[in-house]
C-alpha cells in the first residue's frame, strides 16, 4: 500500500484541484500512467500514477481542492496483493487473460500517448513532420487541430496555428507542451522531489552579475531567439527596493538590465520558470529576474561580493519550473554559469 | 542514338571494353555458345582465349577469376543465373571481397560477376532467386540491379573498369525492353540514383524491373491526383541515401519497391537508415512492397502472385495517405 500525494509541480503551487480521475478504484495502473487530471495556477495538467498496482482508494473525489503533498489516492502493492499470479491483470478481464501470462503482464491500457498528445479526439496522431515543425515554432500540440487523416495533426496544421495572432503575447503557457510536462513528471517522480532541482558549486568569480548576465545571453537568449519570441531585457532589482547598480563589461546588455529594474515584479508568484538561489557565507538578498512579460524568470540571493578573505564560493540552486520551461534549457543555462566560472575571459567574447 | 534490347545493351558493354582493354576477357557457363545471347560474335572477334567455357564449378571458376584479377586481368564471368552464385559464396565472400583490404590494398580484385535473375516463368524454389540483399551485406563488394538497357549499359562499362569486384544482378524479364543508347561511349558512375519522375506528394524508390512497374504505378496515382516521385538507386552498394533523403523531405512519404524476399531486403535496409536519418520529414510510415518470405513455387500463378505488382504498388502508395 503506498500514498500518492498531490505532486508540486509548480514553484507557486500550493494547492490544486481535481479535475478528473481516469482510473477508478480497483484498476490497475501503472507508475506514469495517467491518472487525473489537477488544475493549479491556471493549468491542468495530468498527473501520472506514482506507482504500478492497484487504484485502492481515492481520497480527493473530482472537485476537491487540496493543499500539495496531500495525500489523493492509495495504491496497492500488486504484487502483495495477489502473490500467486505474478501480474496483475485487470479485475474485468481477469479470468480472459489469466491464462495468457504473457499478454497479461502488460496493462490492459496501454497508455501510450493519445490522450495527452490530442485532447481533441480523433487518431490522436501526430505525424513526424509535425512534431518537428511544432519544435521549430515552439507550438503546444496540445492547442493544434488535426485536419489530416482520422485528425491526425500533420505540418500544414502547425504551421497554420504559428500563424494564428496570438491572444495574448505575453501569456508564458504557451511555452508548455504535453512532451515537456511527461517527461518533467517522470523525471520528478523518480527524483522524489516536488520540484526538479539542479545543483552545483561554483567558485572563482567575485561578481556574480557578470557571469549570470552573460550565461543568461549565452544560453537563454540563444534559446528563446530561436522560439522565435522577441528577446526582452533582463530586469533585476535588489530585495529591499533598490537599484543594484552593475559594473558591466558586456556593455548595454546589462544595463538595459538596471533600466528596467523598477518594472521587474519578483519571480517568485508570478511567471517564475527558472529560480536560481546563489548562497554564501554573507547575504545581500536579490532577485535577478527577466521581464515578468517574458515566460522565464529569475531570482537569487547573490552573496556580498565585497565579502573578506579568499575566493567565494557559489553554491547554486536552480529550479526549474516545468510548464514554462524545459529541464534541458536549464541545464543548458546552468552549464554555461558553469563554463564562465571556470572561464571568466569566455564573456568577453 | 540507336534502339537497344537489355541483353543487346548488356552485349555491347562487353564487346566494347573488350575491344578497348586487352586485359578484359570473359569466362563461364556457356558463354561461348552464346546461351542467352550476350555474345554474339565474340569468337570471332577475340577468340577462344578471351572467351573462356568452364565446367560446372563455380566456386572454382570464381577463384580462378579472382587469381587472374589480382594478377591484372580484368574477368569479367557470367554465372547465367543468380542462384549459382552460392556454390562460389566462399570465394565471393572470403576471397573476392576481402582480398584488396587483407592485403593492405597490394592486390585489387577487378572482377565482375554477372547474375541473371530469371522469375516468375516457373523456374522453381531453386532458379528464381533474386539475391542481391544478400551481398549488399558483404564489404567489400559493389552490387548493381540496372533497370534498363541504357543502364545495362553505362553500369556494366563501370563495373568492368572499376578496380573493385562487382555483381551485376541482371533482371531477364526486362530482356527485351528496349530503350536509346547513346551512340558515343558512355559511363554510368556508381552511387548515384536516377529520377525517373519527379513528383511531390510520395518517393517512390524501386530496383531494378521493379523501376518501370513503379513507373506504371506512379502514372495511376497522378490520375488520382497523386504526385508520385520514382527514384532507381542503379546501385545498392555504393547505395545514393542523399538522393532518397532530399526526396522524403520533399514528399514526406515513402514506398518502397524490391522484388527480393521482403525480409533483410534492399528495401528493409533503405527504410532503416530513413528511419534514423529522415524520420522527422515523414508523414506517414514506409512503406514495403516485396516479394512474400516464402520459397517460390512453380505454379506461376500462384508464384507471380508473391512479386511486387503495379496494384499493390498503388496500394502501399494510397496507404500513406490513409
Amino acid at each position: 500500500m503506498t500514498d500518492m500525494v498531490l505532486p508540486q509541480y509548480g514553484m507557486g503551487m500550493t494547492d490544486g484541484t481535481i479535475i478528473a480521475w481516469h482510473k477508478s478504484v480497483g484498476d490497475y495502473v501503472e507508475a506514469g500512467e495517467p491518472l487525473c487530471d489537477v488544475e493549479a495556477a491556471k493549468t491542468t495538467v495530468e498527473v501520472g500514477a506514482s506507482h504500478t498496482g492497484i487504484l485502492q482508494q481515492i481520497l480527493a473525489p473530482v472537485g476537491t481542492t487540496v493543499p500539495v503533498n496531500t495525500v489523493i489516492a492509495v495504491i496497492g502493492d500488486a504484487a502483495a496483493e495477489i502473490p500467486q499470479s505474478p501480474p496483475p491483470p485487470p479485475p474485468i478481464k481477469a479470468s480472459k487473460e489469466a491464462k495468457e501470462p504473457k499478454a497479461s503482464s502488460l496493462p490492459a491500457k496501454m497508455p501510450a500517448r493519445p490522450l495527452a498528445d490530442h485532447p481533441a479526439g480523433g487518431q490522436g496522431q501526430i505525424e513526424p513532420r509535425a512534431r518537428r515543425a511544432a519544435r521549430l515554432h515552439n507550438i503546444d500540440l496540445l492547442a493544434v487541430q488535426g485536419t489530416g487523416p482520422g485528425g491526425r495533426i500533420i505540418e500544414e496544421d502547425v504551421i497554420a496555428h504559428a500563424r494564428m495572432p496570438v491572444a495574448n503575447a505575453a501569456a508564458p503557457t504557451a511555452v508548455a507542451t504535453a512532451a515537456l510536462h511527461a517527461v518533467s513528471q517522470l523525471r520528478m517522480r523518480c527524483s522524489g522531489a516536488p520540484l526538479a532541482h539542479l545543483l552545483d558549486e561554483l567558485a572563482g568569480v567575485n561578481n556574480i552579475h557578470v557571469p549570470l548576465g552573460a550565461a543568461l545571453l549565452k544560453a537563454v537568449g540563444v534559446a528563446v531567439a530561436r522560439s522565435g519570441v522577441e528577446r526582452r531585457p533582463i530586469c533585476m532589482r535588489l530585495d529591499n527596493g533598490s537599484v543594484m547598480d552593475v559594473e558591466d563589461p558586456l556593455g548595454s546588455s546589462l544595463l538595459a538590465i538596471t533600466s528596467r529594474l523598477e518594472a521587474a515584479d519578483r519571480a517568485e508568484g508570478s511567471t517564475a520558470g527558472i529560480v536560481i538561489e546563489l548562497n554564501s557565507e554573507s547575504w545581500i538578498d536579490e532577485v535577478i529576474c527577466l521581464d515578468p512579460a517574458f515566460p522565464i524568470c529569475l531570482s537569487f540571493n547573490q552573496a556580498s561580493s565585497f565579502d573578506s578573505g579568499g575566493e567565494p564560493v557559489w553554491h547554486v540552486t536552480l529550479t526549474v519550473q516545468d510548464e514554462v520551461l524545459s529541464v534541458a534549457q536549464a541545464k543548458q543555462f546552468l552549464a554555461v554559469l558553469r563554463g564562465l566560472f571556470a572561464h571568466p575571459l569566455a564573456m568577453l567574447v | 542514338m540507336a534502339e537497344k534490347t537489355y541483353l543487346e545493351a548488356i552485349r555491347d558493354a562487353l564487346f566494347e571494353e573488350m575491344t578497348r582493354d586487352p586485359a578484359v576477357f570473359l569466362m563461364g557457363e556457356d558463354v561461348r555458345c552464346n546461351f542467352f545471347g550476350t555474345t554474339s560474335g565474340f569468337i570471332e572477334a577475340f577468340g577462344l582465349e578471351r572467351i573462356l567455357d568452364c565446367p560446372i564449378a563455380e566456386a572454382g571458376i570464381t577463384g580462378v577469376a579472382a587469381g587472374a584479377a589480382m594478377v591484372g586481368m580484368r574477368p569479367v564471368v557470367d554465372f547465367t543465373i543468380a542462384p549459382f552464385l552460392y556454390p562460389a559464396m566462399d570465394q565471393i565472400c572470403s576471397i573476392v571481397a576481402k582480398s584488396r583490404y587483407l592485403y593492405g590494398g597490394q592486390a585489387k580484385v577487378p572482377l565482375v560477376l554477372r547474375a541473371n535473375m530469371i522469375y516468375g516463368n516457373g523456374g522453381a524454389a531453386q532458379h528464381s532467386d533474386r539475391p542481391y540483399p544478400m551481398f549488399m551485406h558483404m564489404p567489400g563488394l559493389k552490387i548493381m540491379v540496372p533497370s534498363s538497357p541504357y543502364e545495362a549499359k553505362g553500369l556494366l562499362k563501370t563495373a568492368i573498369r572499376d578496380d573493385d569486384p562487382v555483381l551485376s544482378f541482371e533482371d531477364a524479364s526486362l530482356w527485351g525492353m528496349k530503350s536509346d543508347i547513346p551512340d558515343e561511349d558512355y559511363a554510368i558512375p556508381f552511387g548515384q540514383a536516377a529520377i525517373c519522375r519527379e513528383g511531390s506528394d510520395c518517393t517512390l524508390v524501386a530496383i531494378g524491373a521493379m523501376v518501370p512497374m513503379a513507373m506504371e504505378a506512379a502514372a495511376v496515382m497522378e490520375k488520382q491526383g497523386v504526385s508520385v516521385e520514382v527514384i532507381d538507386p542503379r546501385t545498392l552498394a555504393p547505395l545514393d541515401m542523399p538522393a532518397i533523403l532530399g526526396s522524403v523531405a520533399k514528399t514526406g512519404r515513402l514506398v518502397l519497391v524490391d522484388v527480393a524476399w521482403e525480409r533483410c531486403s534492399a528495401a528493409d535496409h533503405i527504410a532503416a537508415v530513413i528511419s534514423e536519418e529522415g524520420f522527422w520529414d515523414l508523414r506517414a510510415p514506409i512503406m514495403k512492397v516485396c516479394t512474400e518470405n516464402t520459397h517460390i513455387p512453380f505454379n506461376t500463378a500462384v508464384e507471380r502472385a508473391l512479386y511486387p505488382s503495379c496494384d499493390r504498388i498503388v496500394a502501399a502508395i494510397s496507404k500513406t495517405f490513409a
